[in-house]
């Protein structure tokens, strides 16, 4: 492969797993700290696209203030949820499950009444750079540093601050946590509002490339469970190598294609073959796959399996 | 001397870093072993480790001769032993009787399991109570109908976890009557916490703690044993085992 | 009988007994339309036996019954013109359905996942059959003469490229040793054939799940679905169980699709989207999870109540000379009215999961138990002779009122 290649693939490869990071950051805490299955995530970052739409199409600030909204308005999007709906069902996951599932659909409608089916775009004022033969959008790379940019922020935030320490200790442990004077509802209420200002951040991030509908979040939830299942319990050691491994097999599947498959069809020109591999539905097949070979290896996660070892 | 139907050789679960268990155990055929020890003290990680549920880090349990560390829990019942939770485990929104059915057919089959599933009803003092729903009985009737369900397949060895929790007087009079005569057809461990149930069975008693055996004997013997007394008044600490 | 049993062959005579009438009652429009929802109820049923016997929450039934579709879709458009019949549709639909459901519960429950991540996989299963199903359109996709056609949904296609040329998915065609011609079930004017069909096969289904849940294999199922370690620690290999259950849920689901494909002439992408796996779950939730006819209710009720709403547009031509504001508000109305099926969806199942536990089943049977003999000796009556009397009126002319 030529060099020109090569870096195109390396960047590919960067940026399925930013976007892995991006989905899974916000589930992470929710689900795979808080064991919450919040099947409203997806409607999170539809949110947080939207919110970004609205700051930009009709409110017509710049973009990068429609960027810093979009979290806080999720934010206490979520934090209303948690107060109305989860904060009932706490010990019961299956009920949260469909509950978020209502939730989700709920959201769905309602964005769709607020702001009509069709797909729209956001403008941005980025362009591409050249590498070789290929083109490259610079706002991808924007993209990669932001994702690293949070993870950085949640580190310092749960490691070095009073409320990341009571958030853990309240995770790990409600009753001791509530003993030791923490108010616990309220501070699940806070991480809830955490993991869902953190989907919203993604869904503005993703915003300016992908078409902005208000079904678009059933396209992510997949993916996002599917990286936060992989990492296991521990957030961003967690996050991180499951949306390396994933998006590594991702990018390089949705670039090269395995092999044709010809079938008879009227094609111009002839004939008309299928290709396995090659195109992002094929990546994300292989993600699928690749997930549930991993999990059966490593039932509790990559993180899981390395805390065991230790 | 025959072989003794369950050997544990150094047996051990670590939690992260807390070795909660480690111990060698051997129960003989025929035996009505009482496994006592303060709360924590592992009895109920080991008998998980014993019968499948809980996968050990290290080493090997034998019973009836066959290694079956590790085994899955279904592979452990289908060679013998069965087990009654610590925290009562019946089917609860199926009836009393369907509970034993269940438990029985698996054995013999539809029919016969029927039957026995009915003698089963008698032996536990259930019958008025055959239909229904088993959310509805009283903590002990539960407890009584999981020694049942743990005992109509005719396994070798019975594994009791607190059988008495929350029983009166006598409701524990009854369940020691129903252990002996479970003890003429199968081997019983039990754990149990309280002294007195444990004198009403009089059989060969082991002491744990902290993971491991800290004395064994009959049951004279374990009251006279100082240690046993200062593990259960907390005064363990003098007993930390050497790892 | 004991008091249960007389009270669900008491809700299902009062179900079945308007259902056989319905052909001869009513125009053929309305046999159509009940037809498909009876479809739906089948697949409702599939849900209600893993999840509300098994205990396993499955988003992937709507997966089974698009494959079930596609399935008897693609062989029925390539053999209907030689064989005349869709017999070997109708067994492919069938193993396709049943195959995946097979390789899928294997996957998951002998690989010991536990029954949240097993949802989570039935979940993706869906996504990724709707992704793939929507990336179909193009010219290549095509089995025979088959072309899938992405969201324009599967047609035949004929000798040449032109439109005239293409054909619609057969439907359910037998041609028995000893039949003149072949036989074809459809719904219209003529024959009400397609519409017992669809009826028989929901009865048979009925039947085949209590069925199931008397034998061993159900029973070991709502035992797991209790405490699965305790009916592991009575000998029961419990991955087996639920295994076998996923796969035959799975068939009754993919027989739904079949049924669909044939009755519609038509299957598309949606059948994988997420709106109908959760219409689905909302049917079955509002039914009662572990209630067989609920679920079966719950989606002839709802979803003929939803079709019936989705008519009602509220201005549909919106005048050019009004005020931004009554604008906004008229478009926003008619949205709200477009979405209300989503939206009624979403605030039943939050509701449910919130209030009503158990669904609408427990309330009204305890109403049926209590009131039994004025149900048998009334209602039931009342509601023969209400049908007896609409089809002697459309039949024969002769109209009490």
């Amino acid at each position: 492969m030529s060099f020109d290649t090569t870096a195109i693939v390396a960047l590919e490869i960067l940026n399925s797993i930013t976007i892995l990071v991006l989905l899974a950051l916000g589930l992470a805490l929710i689900f795979g700290m808080m064991r919450i299955v919040n099947l409203a995530q997806g409607e999170f970052f539809t949110a947080g696209a939207f919110t970004v739409l609205t700051a930009v199409r009709f409110a017509h600030l710049p973009l990068w203030v429609g960027m810093l909204l979009a979290p806080i308005v999720v934010a206490g999007i979520g934090i209303a949820i948690e107060r109305l709906i989860i904060r009932r069902l706490y010990g019961r996951p299956l009920d949260v499950m469909l509950a978020t599932w209502g939730v989700s659909i709920l959201l769905i409608g309602l964005i769709t009444v607020i702001f009509g089916a069709v797909t729209q775009g956001i403008p941005f004022a980025l362009g591409n750079f050249q590498i070789g033969r290929y083109s490259y959008p610079e706002y991808r790379i924007v993209m990669t540093t932001v994702a690293a940019a949070l993870m950085l922020g949640v580190y310092l935030l749960f490691r070095y601050t009073a409320f990341g320490r009571r958030a853990r200790a309240t995770i790990a442990n409600p009753e001791m946590a509530s003993a030791a004077g923490i108010n616990t509802p309220r501070m699940f209420m806070l991480t809830f509002g955490l993991g869902a200002g953190l989907a919203g951040a993604a869904g503005a991030i993703m915003a300016p490339i992908v078409g902005v509908v208000p079904t678009m979040g059933a396209l992510y939830i997949a993916r996002a469970f599917i990286t936060v299942v992989v990492g296991g319990p521990v957030v961003l050691v967690g996050t991180l190598s499951s949306a390396s491994a994933l998006g590594f097999i991702e990018a390089l599947i949705s670039r090269f294609s395995l092999f044709r498959i010809e079938t008879a069809g009227h094609c111009a020109p002839p004939p008309c073959a299928i290709s396995i591999g090659g195109s992002a539905f094929f990546g994300q097949i292989a993600l699928l796959i690749f997930a549930i070979l991993l999990l059966r290896l490593l039932p509790q996660g990559i993180s899981g399996f390395w805390r065991e070892r230790r | 001397m025959a072989e003794p139907i369950l050997e544990v050789t150094a047996l051990t679960k670590h939690f992260g870093g807390l070795r909660a268990v480690h111990l060698d155990l051997t129960v003989d055929v025929g035996e009505l072993r009482c496994l006592i020890g303060p709360n924590g003290a592992g009895k109920s990680t080991f008998f998980r480790m014993l019968t499948g549920s809980m996968r050990p880090s290290a080493g090997t349990v034998r019973f009836r001769g066959r290694d079956i560390t590790g085994w899955d829990a279904f592979r452990v019942a289908r060679l013998g032993m069965s087990i009654k939770f610590q925290v009562a485990s019946v089917l609860e929104e199926l009836s009393v009787r369907d509970n034993l059915h269940l438990a029985a057919e698996f054995r013999f089959g539809n029919r016969e399991g029927r039957r026995r599933a009915a003698e089963m009803l008698e032996v536990v003092g259930l019958t008025e109570r055959a239909d229904h729903p088993a959310t509805w009985l009283s903590h002990g009737e539960k407890q009584w109908l999981e020694i049942g369900m743990a005992s109509v397949g005719e396994p070798a060895l019975i594994l009791l976890d607190e059988p008495t929790a929350g029983m009166t007087a006598d409701e524990m009079k009854k369940t020691v009557r129903l252990l002996k005569r479970l003890n003429e057809a199968a081997t019983v461990i039990v754990v149990e916490h309280d002294m007195n149930f444990i004198r009403m069975i009089a059989g060969r008693v082991t002491v744990m703690h902290q993971g491991e055996v800290f004395a064994e004997g009959s049951m004279e013997e374990i009251e006279r044993h100082e240690g046993v007394r200062d593990i259960y008044l907390g005064k363990g600490s003098h007993y930390v085992v050497r790892r | 009988m004991n008091r249960v049993g007389s009270t669900e062959t008491l809700a299902a005579l009062l179900l079945l007994l308007p259902l056989l009438a319905v052909p001869w009652a009513f125009k053929p429009y309305t046999a159509n339309v009940l037809a498909v929802y009876m479809i739906y109820g089948i697949l409702a049923l599939s849900l209600t036996l893993i999840w509300g016997y098994a205990g396993i929450m499955s988003f992937g039934q709507t997966a089974f019954f698009g494959i079930g579709a596609y399935a008897y879709g693609a062989i029925g458009l390539n053999l209907i013109n030689r064989t005349q019949q869709t017999h070997a549709a109708l067994l492919g639909g069938l193993a396709a359905a049943t195959l995946l459901a097979a390789i899928v519960g294997y996957f998951m429950f002998y690989g010991r996942i536990s029954d949240v991540y097993a949802s989570i996989i039935t979940l993706a299963l869906t996504l990724v059959l709707f992704a793939f199903a929507v990336s179909t359109g193009g010219d290549e996709w095509v089995i025979g003469v088959a072309r899938f056609g992405g969201f324009n949904g599967m047609f035949g296609q004929g000798e040449s490229s032109q439109n005239i040329a293409n054909f619609q998915i057969p439907p359910v065609t037998v041609w028995l040793p000893g039949m003149a011609q072949p036989f074809e079930f459809k719904i219209n004017r003529e024959s009400a054939a397609g519409y017992f069909l669809v009826l028989g096969a929901s009865v048979l289904m009925y039947l085949l799940v209590r069925w199931l849940l008397r034998i061993r294999l159900g029973r070991v199922a709502v035992g797991i679905r209790e405490n699965e370690a305790r009916v592991a620690s009575l000998g029961y290999d419990t991955r087996f169980y639920k295994f076998a259950l996923f796969t035959i849920a799975g068939a009754i689901a993919g027989l739904a699709g079949m049924l669909f494909a044939a009755w519609g002439r038509f299957v598309n992408p949606d059948r994988f989207g997420l709106g109908f796996a959760s219409s689905t779950v909302v049917y079955v939730l509002l039914g009662g999870r572990t209630s067989l006819l609920g679920g079966f209710v719950g989606a002839v009720i709802i979803g003929y109540l939803t079709s019936y709403l989705a008519e009602f547009v509220p201005f549909a031509t919106i005048p050019g000379d009004v005020t931004p504001w009554v604008k906004f508000l008229m478009e926003t109305s008619r949205r709200v009215v477009r979405e209300a099926p989503l939206l009624v969806q979403g605030a039943v199942l939050v509701g449910i999961v919130l209030a009503l536990e158990g669904g609408v089943t427990p309330p009204l049977s305890r109403l049926l138990t209590r009131y039994r003999r004025w149900a048998w000796w009334v209602l039931l009556p009342a509601v023969v002779f209400y049908f007896a009397q609409r089809v002697v009126c459309l039949q024969a002319d002769v109209c009490l009122f």
